[in-house]
């Protein structure tokens, strides 16, 4: 494994509160309370899958994590991470912890990179706020990491724009920026909702060879039931806003118990490509 | 599905032979020849009435062009289309108004698909209007609306006023208000919820009983084409991959590509 | 309407245009001089009850002829502005509708006229055809309405990408239909935004093409009051204040009529999309987007 910029994670848990712990997290947005008194936690190196339909309020639960909720919106309740409260931290406090300690991939790399700028200057940016290093040793760490998630011929795509990728490749690199700075936990926000099923078959395992080397944790945002099973090992079903169950992903599909994750199970396999089924 | 109308001939109702569509790419270099890109190579579709067919492919499959060019919304470079008989070629609207008459489309995105500065009324009525459909107009807008699930009553609101699933069952009765005899699905479900899927996959399958419809839907998502479907054509870079009925290429697949494709789905843990 | 009145700038903008149709209307039937008659031994009279803005070189009163050339104003407005909106939405549309090369050649063309100024076809129109509100509308209108349609033309080119237009296909609609029932009304806020504004910027080409002279004698209007009082600018400088406030005002007037007008629309668009405002945050863009 290639031994990224920055100094090694410590793997065993270091305090007795857990990695991310958000309790009675709500937001507001006008009168429409839109996440309502949420809470989960997730602990180091776990998987936390957060499923829900359109309107659920799982994408601005994730980002009110980092922060990055609109700003008519109203959040309150405890977002604690590494024992810290994040809530009501100053924005540059917060952004200190974005790409370093919590990194987030997004459903559409199109719009998430940056269309002007080369993508191993994007990947090595992350690298230079976060780590003192020099440019010439960060766009070397690029070229590295750009290996790491998969891109043919690394040298070469480094210096490619945006547009020039195809978009499993862009994906690739929305990951690679995450990476870069070896986080602690990864938020992915539908990062393959936008792609083909092969492209996403790909995605999916190669976040989870760089999850399972470096030990971090995910939480991982999406509408795909039967993706989330193969994903994470727990499971948070979000409706209108509100956590409906929580628990084991196997035990939530198997037998769910309440009735709207069990409709989601149904038309999950109403749809299925099941080759058992007649 | 529905088996094949008794009544209906061996013509099948739906005939596109050999389409190749090319599209000649912007200039690169003053200099040489312009790029091509093979969107289509060489495709042949055969449909009876009242059959489903699903095409399944992932971007850059050719499906969406394929549509286009079956439903007389793009010229194939090279190939034929005829529907019960007729040639289908794009041209001006007048000339292909026996064949929209007959087959009619619903599109991906629910919201987009419906004028938001009309009624709801308007809307259904349109292809009533602009087919000169005889009959009496609002009792068929009145009728088409009940056989979608909604209340005639919505007639004067406007699309933003309701949910994704409504809107798309809006825009399939504005589909089966001409009384079509195929109907074209290009992904009519890939924007919906999860949950909303089934429900009109079922009202789909509903009213393709019903009306004796013969279906075509384009998807990407192989479960809904599964759920559909009679019979399924696997695209890959503007080729056929694979086609037969569904149960089959489904439980065993010979092509290297479609094996890849079933493989990548995601599957639920086994009850 | 009354949402145009709500906003501070859409009130303003309605009084003051309000104000110089109704001042304009008025002057056809009353005014409270002739303003045609030359009584030399009224000249120059300073402000007073009788004389509001006093008097000019020929014994005119000021006031009158303000609200006589408020007349002009609102004629040549009403004609440039309809004139513009025809030349701009057949254009617009045509070139945005139309297959391919028509299409592409109407829009370079439009381009290229773009650079012919107000001033100068309107110059050219007069030489030909002799000054009169008609002509000078015409030139104006002109003018505008070609600029009017490169900007319609973009955004009927967005509305066309919807799929509501492929759905309008597929009904078998007629490009004709297409473009007035589905095309004009999306475009509907843009065209008045713009026409109010081409209505504001015909204010002030309309009293320059006065000034200039190319408004025939008989017609008053404010540009050529301008003309007039500008030989004594330096031995009466206030009366020259009159018509040049109300060429600021008038087209003041329209201009904050522009805004509150598109103030009006945004809030309606806004309601009708505020749930699409939060939306996009939460909603899963459409699964196989065609990525390349």
């Amino acid at each position: 494994m290639t031994h990224i910029v920055g100094e090694p994670r410590q793997h065993h848990r270091e305090h007795a509160a857990r990695l991310l712990e958000v309790s009675d997290l709500t937001v507001r947005i006008g009168a429409t309370t839109v996440v309502d008194h949420v809470s989960f936690a997730v602990d180091c190196g776990e998987r936390l899958g957060i499923i829900g339909e359109s309107g659920s309020g799982k994408t601005l639960s994730a980002l009110s994590v980092i922060g990055l909720t609109p700003d008519v919106a109203d959040v309150s309740g405890s977002v604690r991470f590494e024992g810290v409260e994040l809530l009501g931290m100053p924005d540059r406090q917060i952004a200190k912890l974005r790409g370093d300690r919590i990194a987030t991939v997004f459903q559409n790399p199109l719009t998430s990179l940056n269309p002007l700028m080369r993508v191993g200057r994007q990947i090595s940016e992350t690298l230079r706020i976060h780590r003192d290093i020099g440019r010439a040793k960060a766009a070397k760490a690029a070229v590295e990491l750009a290996a790491r998630v998969g891109l043919p011929d690394p040298a070469r795509a480094v210096r490619a724009y945006p547009h020039q990728l195809s978009g499993g490749q862009r994906q690739r690199v929305g990951i690679a920026i995450a990476i870069a700075a070896r986080p602690r936990l990864l938020i992915a926000d539908e990062p393959t909702t936008a792609l083909d099923v092969t492209v996403q078959a790909e995605i999916i395992s190669l976040l989870d060879e760089l999850i399972a080397d470096e030990g971090t944790a995910l939480l991982f945002i999406t509408h795909d039931i039967a993706l989330i099973s193969q994903v994470a090992r727990s499971l948070l079903v979000m409706r209108h806003g509100q956590v409906v169950e929580q628990g084991g992903v196997n035990d939530l599909i198997r037998t769910p118990q309440h009735p709207y994750t069990a409709q989601l199970v149904a038309a999950a396999r109403a749809t299925s490509t099941d080759r058992a089924l007649p | 599905m529905t088996e094949p109308s008794t009544s209906s001939s061996d013509q099948p109702l739906l005939v596109a032979e050999n389409i190749h569509r090319l599209y000649r790419l912007p200039r690169s270099s003053l200099l040489g020849p312009r790029s091509e890109r093979h969107a289509v190579c060489g495709v042949d579709v055969s449909l009876h009435a009242g059959c489903s067919l699903g095409i399944v492919g992932e971007s850059g499959s050719g499906k969406s062009t394929l549509i286009r060019v079956l439903l007389g919304l793009d010229r194939p470079t090279i190939g034929t289309v005829h529907f019960e008989g007729r040639a289908v070629e794009k041209g001006r609207p007048r000339s292909l108004r026996w064949f929209r008459r007959k087959a009619q489309i619903v599109l991906q995105d629910p919201l987009s698909s419906l004028d938001p500065r009309m009624t709801i009324n308007s809307i259904v009525a349109e292809p009533l209007i602009c087919l000169d459909v005889p009959g009496d107009r609002r009792q068929r807008v009145a009728e088409v609306l009940d056989a979608v699930g909604l209340d005639a009553g919505i007639g004067k609101r406007y699309p933003h006023e309701f949910s994704g699933g409504q809107q798309q069952r809006i825009a399939i009765a504005r589909a089966i208000a001409p009384r079509p005899a195929l109907l074209v699905g290009d992904e009519p479900v890939s924007a919906l919820d999860v949950s909303v899927r089934v429900q009109i996959l079922e009202l789909l399958k509903q009213l393709a009983k019903d009306n004796d419809l013969a279906l075509i839907l384009v998807s990407h998502d192989l479960g809904v084409v599964r759920y559909l479907c009679d019979e399924v054509m696997v695209l890959h870079n503007g080729e056929v991959a694979e086609q037969g009925r569904t149960a089959d290429v489904f439980r065993s697949p010979s092509d290297p590509y479609t094996q890849a494709l079933l493989n990548a789905v995601p599957r639920l843990p086994a009850v | 309407m009354r949402r145009i009145w709500g906003s501070w700038t859409g009130r303003i903008g309605l009084v003051l245009v309000g104000g110089m149709t109704a001042a304009g209307v008025l002057s056809t039937v009353w005014t409270p001089y002739d303003p045609h008659v030359l009584l030399p031994s009224q000249r120059w009279k300073p402000i007073s009850f009788t004389h509001p803005f006093g008097t000019d070189a020929s014994g005119r009163d000021l006031f009158s002829l303000v609200i006589s050339g408020a007349w002009t104003t609102a004629r040549v407005v009403f004609l440039s502005t309809v004139i513009a909106a025809v030349i701009g939405m057949v254009l617009g549309i045509l070139s945005a509708i139309a297959p391919r090369w028509i299409g592409e050649a109407m829009a370079h063309l439009i381009d290229v006229m773009i650079a012919i100024p107000a001033l100068v076809l309107a110059l050219v129109l007069v030489a030909g055809l002799g000054g009169s509100i008609v002509t000078i509308s015409l030139a104006i209108g002109i003018a505008f309405g070609i600029v009017f349609a490169r900007v319609i033309r973009v955004e009927a080119h967005k509305a066309l990408t919807n799929d509501y237009i492929v759905a309008a296909h597929a009904s078998g609609a007629s490009t004709w239909r297409i473009a007035w029932r589905h095309v004009v009304p999306n475009i509907a806020p843009t065209i008045i935004v713009q026409l109010s504004l081409i209505a504001a910027l015909t204010i002030l080409t309309e009293a320059a093409l006065s000034f200039l002279g190319l408004m025939p004698l008989a017609t008053i209007s404010w540009g050529r009051m301008l003309q007039d009082l500008q030989s004594t600018m330096t031995i009466h400088p206030l009366a020259l204040v009159f018509p040049g406030i109300a060429v600021v005002l008038a087209t003041l007037g329209f201009n904050l009529l522009g805004d509150g007008v598109r103030e009006a629309l945004d809030p309606q668009l806004k309601a009708r999309g505020a749930s699409a405002a939060i939306d996009p945050l939460l909603a899963p863009t459409a699964i196989g987007t065609d990525m390349p």
